[in-house]
């Protein structure tokens, strides 16, 4: 216990942490604050509904025809291969068999035989674009219904209770900075280890390098997420204070602070301490940027609710409440997931630590010499 | 002309309630002259303003003539090994010291045969070609030598340079100082008593950012002539003796212990001080703590 | 003299760094269209790839000289530190803007119909801008992780903040005039000179 107060110490009373917990703050604050500002209370005017993907098969039918079209006119296709934004042009074959296949779309009678259509588009311009089943709603936008956003607008007071709403977009531009920060602060402590010569001093004490490292990352987890901690009570504070006579739930920042920016964390701290030990210097860092770039372009193509697989979760927008629960599990699994590849890095990073200290060579030169 | 010349410099840092340096003055000539103190008695700061890495608060300083006023011109004529030497270490021997002698503005030309040259001097020669961080501590000392060296400089100044090296290490480095102090100037700075006794007769003492004595070695033993003494103490009452003594040295004798301590007076015969009881006696007597 | 202090600087300390600029900017051929059919879209590269590029090679011309015993031994030469950091920060900036230029030349090759040499000036400038904060991050707090977290949070403010005006990275991706480029490259060119620049310590001689 006294290792991990320590560690503690060491973290909070450095430069790198008090910059990194302002620039948290002043990020999540300055890009929270405008849609905290903006009222839920009331029923918004028709012209003024959200816009959401439809999910019925003709207007996704309508939609993704109407986008794939106009394309085949330009002859300009969009694809997003690793997120980032190319458009192609298709030769004449190509051109030939794209013509084919929107035809056999047109004359699509069921959601199956138009799903298996749009894989065949999408194969022949090569993957990554909008035409799959998965990626194709994007493409079917329609302002809501009156049912819909009274729908929506129930959610957010009832199940929500307000601040449920905007501790979701909290969440989202939380994750944004925390699944890139950590990592250069996590590699920098283990770095002053070694610059400072600590290392072998360190590495002669009782304690082992697993449980030491192990405690680090703990502390890491708790002490950087601190600041965001604190931006959710200010903002628990304002919609306290932006709405009075609203039952609010207090504790929507704090939960989705743990369940939705925790794992995220996580996963980018545990990248700092796996890549300084593969590494051994800040290189890991180039990783952990074209894993943050990558994951922040995929999850802009839809960011009103975008779970999947991304280790950063978007839902950057007040309302499309239906969509949250209704993949309230699939959200669930990607934070498990997550945290359970962090904690796997981790114990890869404790290995590799060992391996380098030349824990299992000896032990296996003993088991030789032993036999 | 004097080397050095420092007049009444003080140093202070922001947030240390005492001043690291304390109205000092100082003159050193040519030849080795050791500059003795305590871990904290402002020697590197000394070392580290007239290597022109930091500023005095108050005072003046010259370097062969010319003042601290000119920094560039200073360090093209000083030599500077830091306390604690390191270098890149994935750069290699002659590699690292090419690349310090370029920084030194060392004509291209020159830097070949002189790398070369001072490589055999410090007896570094068969390890041109290795990484720094394959070096030995005794070895990562001798080159650090050689980059101080690297602009054939008037003043070679050397922080702590012995520090960590075994015996043998530390006497091939005391030798090499020697050699290189009998055709220049020669400032060594270290809290290790044996070292400047080994190399040279000129010495000053620092104690909290002030000159306590500055002379020679025989002038500073003199000074503590008829105040070290010599007992045998059975063991029973070693621990009750030490308590009330200055001791300089304890050499175990069967059942006694020999004592060599430092007083004002005893009732035993003095004994000849060596330089180190000489420079204890000097730092006991300004703390008044003298038995 | 200067050209040698580069080269042997270059073998050992930057030499890694630059390897790495090149290869993640071999992805530029895979990841962006280089005949693209909109200024938005031809400003990808240079405004969303080659800054992130600079953010990870950047910081790095500080790292080799962190041991305060190294840094007193080249501060003790003719030739000192903050000019060594000076050629390797103009090195990373030489290399960045030719991965820009060779951007632009292969739109030139494509015939692509944007205003070519505005569109390198404003690549230019966003790599200027982010040494400029880098290096001037660095002088203040001569602390590492700070040279990188505060320009990584100032790209990631760009991607989404629509706060920043005329100091947004992705300009033309934004859809803002590529005018704006001028007023980060003076900020940027006044960063470097602060960040770079060798001020002499203040002396208090009481003479």
């Amino acid at each position: 216990m006294r290792l991990f107060w320590l560690e503690c110490k060491r973290m909070c009373f450095s430069l790198a942490f008090l910059i990194y917990s302002g620039l948290v703050c002043a990020f999540i604050v300055l890009n929270v604050s405008p849609m905290v500002n903006r009222s839920l209370t009331e029923m918004p005017a028709p012209s003024h509904y959200d816009v959401i993907y439809a999910s019925d098969f003709g207007t996704l039918k309508e939609g993704v025809l109407e986008q794939l079209v106009a394309e085949y006119k330009e002859n300009s296709y969009t694809t997003y291969s690793l997120g980032f934004a190319k458009t192609n042009s298709l030769k004449a074959n190509k051109r030939a068999l794209m013509q084919t296949q929107i035809s056999a779309l047109k004359h699509s009678k069921n959601r199956q035989t138009f799903n298996a259509g749009l894989r065949r588009v999408d194969t022949v311009l090569g993957g990554h674009s909008a035409y799959t089943p998965a990626n194709a709603v994007t493409l079917a936008e329609r302002p809501m219904t009156k049912s819909e956003a009274k729908r929506d607008y129930r959610l957010i007071v009832k199940r929500d209770k307000i601040s449920g709403t905007f501790a979701r977009v909290f969440a989202d531009i939380a994750s944004l900075i925390v699944g890139i920060l950590p990592t250069v602060i996590i590699i920098s402590f283990c770095y002053s280890d070694r610059r400072s010569r600590a290392l072998a001093t360190i590495q002669s004490k009782f304690v082992s390098s697993g449980r030491r490292l192990f405690t680090q990352y703990w502390v890491s987890l708790i002490v950087l997420l601190l600041p965001v901690l604190a931006v959710g009570m200010y903002f628990t504070l304002r919609v306290i204070s932006l709405y009075p006579n609203q039952t609010i739930d207090l504790l929507a920042f704090m939960k989705v602070t743990f369940v939705w920016v925790l794992p995220t964390l996580m996963v980018s701290s545990a990248v700092g301490f796996l890549t300084y030990q593969l590494f051994g210097n800040f290189m890991g860092f180039a990783f952990q940027i074209a894993w943050w770039l990558v994951t922040t372009l995929i999850g802009a193509q839809r960011v009103d609710g975008n779970y999947g697989w991304l280790f950063m979760p978007r839902h950057n927008s007040l309302h499309n409440v239906t969509y949250f629960y209704d993949h309230f599990a699939m959200f669930i699994i990607n934070r498990v997931s997550y945290a359970i590849l962090a904690l796997a890095m981790v114990v890869a990073a404790i290995l590799v630590a060992r391996v380098r200290k030349g824990a299992y060579r000896n032990a296996f030169s003993s088991h030789h010499q032993r036999f | 002309m004097s080397s050095i010349k420092v007049a009444d410099i003080t140093k202070v840092y922001r947030k240390k309630p005492t001043p690291a340096l304390n109205h000092l003055t100082l003159e050193i000539g040519n030849g080795m002259f050791g500059l003795l103190g305590k871990n904290g008695a402002g020697k590197s700061t000394l070392m580290k303003i007239l290597t022109t890495l930091e500023q005095p608060t108050s005072g003046r300083a010259e370097i062969c003539g010319i003042p601290l006023t000119q920094p560039g011109a200073i360090r093209n004529i000083i030599g500077y090994l830091p306390q604690n030497f390191a270098f890149y270490p994935n750069m290699k021997v002659t590699a690292a010291l090419s690349y310090l002698a370029t920084l030194a503005n060392v004509p291209v030309r020159e830097q070949r045969r002189r790398i070369e040259q001072l490589l055999d001097e410090v007896n570094l020669t068969a390890k041109a070609n290795v990484k720094i961080q394959q070096l030995s501590g005794g070895m990562l000392q001798r080159l650090g030598i050689a980059q101080a060296l690297i602009n054939n400089p008037q003043l070679l100044i050397v922080d702590e340079p012995t520090a960590g090296l075994d015996p043998e290490e530390r006497i091939r480095f005391r030798n090499l100082l020697t050699d290189f102090a009998s055709s220049r100037t020669v400032l060594l700075s270290t809290h290790i008593v044996s070292d400047v006794e080994a190399t040279t007769n000129r010495i000053g003492i620092l104690e909290h950012g002030q000159l306590l004595f500055t002379g020679t070695t025989n002038e500073l033993i003199d000074a503590a002539t008829g105040h070290v003494f010599q007992a045998l103490i059975p063991l029973e009452a070693a621990a009750q003796f030490k308590q009330t003594h200055q001791i300089s040295e304890q050499v175990a004798q069967a059942d006694q212990i020999r004592f060599r301590f430092i007083a004002g007076s005893s009732t035993r015969s003095p004994i000849a001080p060596t330089l180190e009881e000489a420079y204890l006696f000097l730092q006991a007597e300004q703390e008044g703590v003298l038995p | 003299m200067l050209f040698r202090v580069i080269t042997k600087d270059f073998k050992t300390n930057v030499w890694s760094m630059s390897t790495v600029a090149l290869l993640l900017a071999c992805l530029i051929l895979i990841l962006f269209n280089l005949a693209p059919s909109s200024l938005a879209q031809a400003a990808m590269p240079g405004e969303l790839f080659v800054p992130l590029i600079a953010i990870i090679c950047l910081p790095t011309v500080f790292l080799p000289d962190q041991a305060e015993s190294i840094q007193a031994v080249i501060n003790s030469k003719h030739y000192r530190l903050p000019l060594v950091r000076f050629l390797r920060v103009s090195w990373f900036l030489l290399l960045l803007s030719m991965l820009d230029a060779g951007i632009i030349i292969v739109y030139g090759l494509h015939g692509v119909a944007v205003p070519l040499l505005a569109l390198l000036v404003d690549f230019i400038g966003k790599v200027l801008l982010l040494a400029g904060i880098i290096v001037t991050i660095y002088r203040i707090t001569q602390n590492i992780v700070v040279a990188y977290i505060v320009p990584v949070t100032y790209f990631a403010l760009c991607l989404g903040y629509t706060g920043l005006g005329p100091f947004n990275l992705l300009t033309a991706m934004h859809g803002r005039s590529l005018l704006d480029c001028w007023w980060q490259i003076f900020v940027a060119l006044l960063l470097l000179v602060t960040g770079l620049l060798p001020f002499r310590q203040a002396r208090t001689y009481l003479d």
